[in-house]
């Protein structure tokens, strides 16, 4: 039992490091605003808000939930499990307030995504490198 | 009720654009409502299970295009009322050994509709749901729509149905207006061509145009009444000279009916005249057969007067002689003689003398006036003379002569029994009665012989106020067939010159016009096994 026990153990810890993967939320240059606090975020992730400041659409992008960071995104921003984060996308699909969001394999399909899409905003384990983006702090932090 | 052509032919059309119009507004309406909502409902089906499937994918697959887009695509509808996303959770017992389902509404869109998810679908709404299972929840879509489009496309047919529906009936009406009118004309034309006709109208014509069934049927009545017209012509010729043959043939038959009119008045004239000859000849030989019967009645007393004037005349010679003679003592005897007889002598004269008045009485006429008479010496009288009579004839006549009087209507001396009768009338009927008695018994007597023994019977009887006198012979009977005639004025069966046929006829007349009644029954009833014989006559006289 004891050979199995520690294998086990280590398998979970390695699991739980993964999924609290630092996370940099990345948006365009148009709409977007620079820093959010995390309940603002949260409420911009639920849905909850339609158009930025300026006028333009919010369009979220996230990583698929079953990538770490989307795992990640789920229990640090949703803190829900992947399946209840699903169900409420598909509650704001469903409400048609913001159009649901948009999944990615890779954070680099998700930074291109971000780059070329005006009010959009996304959430990704890596560091924001591409054209007309920029990190939006939250809290003041480039990642949370 | 009299129910024109024209008026039959817009009835028929109204009829069918009426039945027409009917279908145009409310069934094919109502028809077209079925299928449009029919329709509608696969639309709203088909809508809630791409909802439905747009759903399965997002939560199994994390990609909620679909479900974007099958959202987006249900919002363009107008009639859209909401669209909620139902979880069906599984509720397990405290002891884990049953569960139900329980539905739970997760989001809806809009918000705040105001429709559960009990809500089931009405006139006004309709109510579609799709279920998907995930391995993360399952669920349905419940899709309510409202049926607003439905009713106003309704009205839109409706209305255009009943624009349609006029505009067939105005159509129809035209059309039926128009039809009514191409046939009914030339109907009418000839209906009223044939009560012309019907009136004796022949020179009526139906002028009419059509080239059809109609058309034909007017060519057909002008022929029709042509060959009428010419019929009749001849039919008027032949009664025409009907009529000159008939008055001719009535003119000779007047004139035939006026000869033969004036031969009956002359045929008549003569035979009243031989009537009139023959009731003479009746009488005649009744006063005859009287005459015979009271000169034999005179006879008798005659002989008497006689033979007793001659006794008387030789007593006196006799009486002279013995006084002449001085013998006295013969002479009283003489005397004694000469009064008896001479008491006969006047004995027999007077009865010499009634008898010649009772002649006298019956050669006068009846005077027609009732008196009261002894019906019993009446009979008795003329049964006497009948007698007489009949021996005058025929010296050999012999009957059985039986005579039952009814004591009580005999006369006495105040006159008590007598009935009020004519009584020469009377006496002439009972004379004849027994005359015709005798001749029946007569003729028997010559068919049967020695054995036959000739009885005749006068009776009279008081009944009720009634007297009936009765003659009953035993003679050869009057046959069934002729019973019925022998009062019939000239019937006899007598053979010519022995009888007039009135004896019987003026005998019911007299008793008819004494109120009474004369009948007769013969032939009598079976005697001994043998055939009914003889006659019977009754006299009933009130």
């Amino acid at each position: 039992m004891k050979n199995y026990l520690i294998p086990l153990l280590l398998l979970v810890c390695i699991n739980g490091f993964s999924q609290n993967s630092e996370l940099t939320v990345i948006g365009n240059n148009n709409g977007v605003p620079s820093n959010l606090d995390f309940a603002n975020l949260q409420s911009v992730f639920k849905g909850n808000q339609a158009k930025w400041t300026n006028g333009d659409k919010v369009v979220i992008a996230v990583m698929k939930l079953t990538t770490n960071a989307g795992k990640s995104t789920c229990s640090k921003l949703y803190m829900m499990s992947p399946a209840d984060v699903t169900k409420l996308w598909v509650t704001v699909s469903i409400k048609g307030i913001i159009d649901p969001p948009v999944l990615f394999n890779t954070a680099g399909e998700l930074q291109t995504f971000v780059s070329n899409t005006r009010g959009a905003i996304g959430i990704m384990d890596a560091a924001v490198k591409a054209p007309n983006t920029k990190t939006v702090l939250i809290g003041g932090k480039g990642t949370f | 009720m009299f129910i024109g052509v024209k008026t039959k032919i817009l009835l028929t059309v109204l009829a069918i654009v009426l039945l027409f119009t009917v279908f145009s507004l409310f069934y094919f309406p109502t028809l077209q409502r079925k299928i449009l909502l029919t329709n509608y409902k696969s639309e709203i089906q088909n809508q809630a299970k791409t909802i439905a499937l747009g759903a399965s994918i997002a939560l199994s697959e994390q990609n909620f295009k679909g479900l974007k887009t099958a959202m987006d695509f249900v919002k363009e509808n107008e009639e859209l009322k909401f669209v909620t996303l139902i979880q069906k959770d599984t509720i397990w017992n405290p002891d884990s050994n049953g569960y139900k389902i329980e539905d739970k509404v997760v989001v809806s869109y809009p918000e705040d509709q105001p429709f559960g998810i009990e809500q089931a679908t009405s006139d006004s709404l309709i109510i579609m749901k799709a279920p998907f299972r995930t391995n993360i929840m399952d669920g349905e879509i419940m899709l309510g729509v409202s049926t607003n489009s439905i009713n106003i496309r309704q009205r839109k047919i409706r209305i255009t149905a009943l624009l349609i529906s006029a505009a067939i009936f105005l159509v129809g009406m035209l059309i039926g207006l128009w039809l009514s009118r191409n046939i009914s004309k030339p109907v009418i034309a000839l209906h009223k061509a044939a009560k012309r006709v019907g009136e004796g109208d022949l020179s009526s014509e139906v002028k009419s145009s059509s080239k059809d069934e109609i058309g034909e049927l007017a060519i057909a009545f002008n022929n029709m009444v042509k060959d009428i017209k010419k019929l009749s012509d001849l039919t008027l010729e032949q009664e025409k000279d009907k009529q000159q043959l008939l008055a001719s043939q009535n003119e000779a038959l007047e004139k035939q009916v006026e000869e033969r009119t004036r031969e009956l008045n002359q045929s008549l004239v003569d035979l009243k005249e031989a009537q009139l000859q023959l009731i003479q000849s009746e009488k005649m030989a009744s006063l005859g057969e009287l005459t015979a019967g009271i000169a034999h009645e005179i006879q008798n007393p005659l002989n008497f007067v006689n033979n007793f004037s001659e006794l008387n005349t030789e007593l006196l010679q006799e009486l002279q002689e013995e006084l002449a003679v001085g013998n006295t003592d013969n002479i009283k005897p003489i005397i004694t003689d000469l009064i008896e007889n001479e008491k006969k002598i006047a004995h027999h004269g007077k009865r010499a003398d009634a008898i010649v008045k009772g002649m006298l009485q019956h050669s006068s006429r009846s005077t027609g006036v009732k008196e009261p008479t002894d019906i019993n010496a009446l009979a008795d009288e003329y049964l006497r003379l009948a007698l007489h009579g009949i021996r005058a004839k025929d010296k050999s006549f012999n009957a059985t002569i039986k005579k039952d009087f009814d004591g009580s209507l005999s006369a006495d001396e105040a006159g008590i029994g007598t009935i009020n009768i004519i009584p020469q009338d009377i006496g002439k009927v009972i004379h004849n009665l027994l005359l015709n008695a005798f001749y029946a018994v007569t003729e028997k007597k010559k068919q049967a012989g020695d054995e036959y023994e000739p009885t005749v019977s006068i009776s009279t009887k008081k009944t009720d106020n009634k007297i009936q006198i009765k003659v009953k012979d035993n003679g050869i009977g009057i046959p069934p067939q002729i019973v019925d005639k022998i009062f019939q004025p000239f019937f006899t069966t007598k053979p010519t010159g022995q009888g007039t046929g009135l004896g019987l006829s003026l005998s019911y007349d007299i008793v008819k016009a004494h109120g009474g009644e004369l009948s007769v029954r013969s032939p009598l009833e079976k005697v001994d096994g043998k055939e009914g014989e003889g006659a019977e006559f009754l006299i009933v006289l009130s």
